[in-house]
């Protein structure tokens, strides 16, 4: 080869070693970009959001309209794919109100505040990297807005258990998948569109019941107590777990009445997921409605089991009262859970 | 039935009383959308049954307590121990105390009485698992990077299969 043309291979190869050099993003640290997704957005919006739930052998697929005004005033039309707002929920950040609007029937609900959890915002965010590795992989486009890509997978098993696409400006969590323990998509969520005006109507937050419709209040009520205030304020001696999944730790009980039973509503949590575990007299029996049931055995008798949208359920008889598990967690650790309360 | 014919007067109230099928629920659900003719039946319907379920209960005659437990004796008496014989003769103790009106509303009572101590304290209160699942969810929507859109397009219909408190206003 000439001296000439290795002189230009030379700088050819140098052009592209900048280029690829020029191509390596500065990517931010992960947890700042999660504590950004995690905190109430600074600006309102208004949006248009695809969401598809994969359960069982069933999928399902809704949208929703959003409207969103800080701190955390919304208003929700939920839309089922056959283009009929079913309902719509409109929060003034302290009471919500979930229209109903096939039956003409309004519930008002008092919604759990993250601030009054025993497990504050950061104990839970170093719960989460205590059982998470999350990285940002890059970045790409959703609604048009930049997104940093976040990938957050377990400690110990390297599993993927999400990703979310988080708006580089606003930290709005513009999509997310969500997976099973087999590896498989358990839900994934995308805003088609979203724009950020500046401000909202304020009417769009305040709810007014149509003429007719009928206004009654949800039987769930916000708690947060711990095991000894449950068992003075539900009056039965809680029973929780003696064996918990790796990673997840006791959060508060819940007491929530039901035509005379008293459920105690444990909660768990492992940093991303919850789980829940209820306890109540062996004499109520649990509707599962359209959700397919299948028997299950385990120590010390048998049990049903049932695949929802938000995870399994798995309800059994023990020692004269009752038990149902909600998890998205496979059905190996619900039954060791379940086996474990004694 | 399709989405542009109006519901017979039977389905929809089944329907109010959420006792159609979900097949059916579901066509009403699409009609009601677009029927504003039906969506005032339904609200009537609704109104009617709050009504006739705060009507209190027609007080218990003194002397039928003792009436119906004099028959009860009598007809165990005949029945001989056999079970079918008791059942018969409830059956004709239920007969005779329905006999006056007074006595209808009251054996009425006493076996709504009875069917709600069962239920209570015996036969099982059934819950529809969709009070759980949106207590789950309403702690679940507390965590740092909860699925918030993925769960409030489940959450609303769980509220509202949950149930409600008895009391209700009209709006």
């Amino acid at each position: 080869m000439s001296t000439k043309r290795a002189l230009i291979a030379l700088l050819a190869l140098s052009a592209a070693a900048w280029r690829a050099g020029a191509a390596v993003e500065e990517l931010p640290d992960a947890a700042e970009v999660l504590r950004a997704g995690a905190s109430h957005p600074a600006a309102p919006y208004t949006g248009e959001v695809s969401v598809v739930t994969w359960y069982g052998k069933r999928t399902r697929a809704k949208e929703l309209l959003v409207h969103f005004s800080p701190p955390n005033r919304f208003r929700r039309e939920i839309v089922d794919h056959s283009g009929y707002t079913a309902q719509i929920v409109v929060s003034d950040g302290k009471q919500e109100w979930v229209y109903d609007r096939a039956h003409g029937r309004v519930w008002k609900t008092t919604p759990e505040d993250a601030d009054y959890k025993l497990l504050g915002p950061e104990e839970e965010f170093d719960l989460l990297a205590q059982n998470y590795d999350s990285r940002v992989t890059g970045q790409e486009t959703v609604a048009g807005r930049p997104c940093w890509v976040v990938e957050i997978r377990g400690q110990k098993d390297s599993r993927s258990v999400r990703t979310l696409w988080i708006d580089q400006k606003t930290g709005v969590m513009l999509q997310t998948k969500s997976f099973l323990a087999d590896g498989t998509v358990a839900s994934t969520m995308r805003f088609v569109k979203i724009e950020f005006p500046g401000e909202l109507d304020e009417e769009l937050f305040r709810f007014t019941p149509p003429v007719g419709a009928v206004v009654v209040k949800s039987k769930l009520k916000p708690g947060y107590l711990e095991l000894e205030d449950a068992r003075i304020a539900g009056g039965v001696p809680p029973v929780p777990p003696k064996w918990l999944p790796n990673g997840y730790v006791f959060e508060s009980v819940n007491v929530l009445p039901y035509n005379g039973s008293t459920f105690l509503h444990f909660k768990y949590s492992d940093g991303i997921d919850a789980m829940s575990l209820f306890q109540c007299p062996k004499s109520v029996r649990l509707d599962f409605g359209d959700l397919a049931e299948e028997p299950v055995r385990m120590a010390g008798g048998s049990a049903r089991l049932s695949f929802g949208p938000d995870g399994k359920i798995l309800e059994w008889p023990r020692q004269g009262q009752r038990f149902v598990l909600v998890g998205n967690l496979p059905l190996e650790t619900l039954r060791r859970v379940a086996e474990s309360v004694q | 039935m399709t989405e542009n014919i109006c519901p017979a007067g039977e389905l929809l109230s089944a329907y109010v009383d959420r006792e159609a099928n979900p097949s059916e629920e579901r066509r009403i659900d699409l009609h009601l959308a677009d029927c504003g003719a039906c969506r005032s039946r339904v609200r009537s319907l609704g109104r009617l049954k709050t009504a006739v379920r705060n009507q209190p209960l027609p007080p218990l005659p003194a002397a039928l307590k003792a009436d119906l437990l004099a028959l009860a004796r009598d007809a165990q008496a005949r029945a001989e121990g056999s079970w079918r014989g008791r059942i018969k003769a409830f059956f004709e103790l239920l007969a005779a105390s329905v006999a006056t009106p007074a006595g209808a509303a009251a054996a009425a009572a006493l076996l709504l009485a009875l069917a709600w101590g069962g239920w209570r304290f015996g036969a099982g209160t059934n819950v529809p698992v969709d009070f759980v699942l949106a207590a789950h969810n309403e702690y679940a929507r507390t965590m740092p990077l909860a699925a918030t859109e993925r769960i409030m397009t489940e959450l609303p219909v769980q509220i509202t299969s949950a149930g409600s408190e008895d009391k209700e206003d009209v709006y």
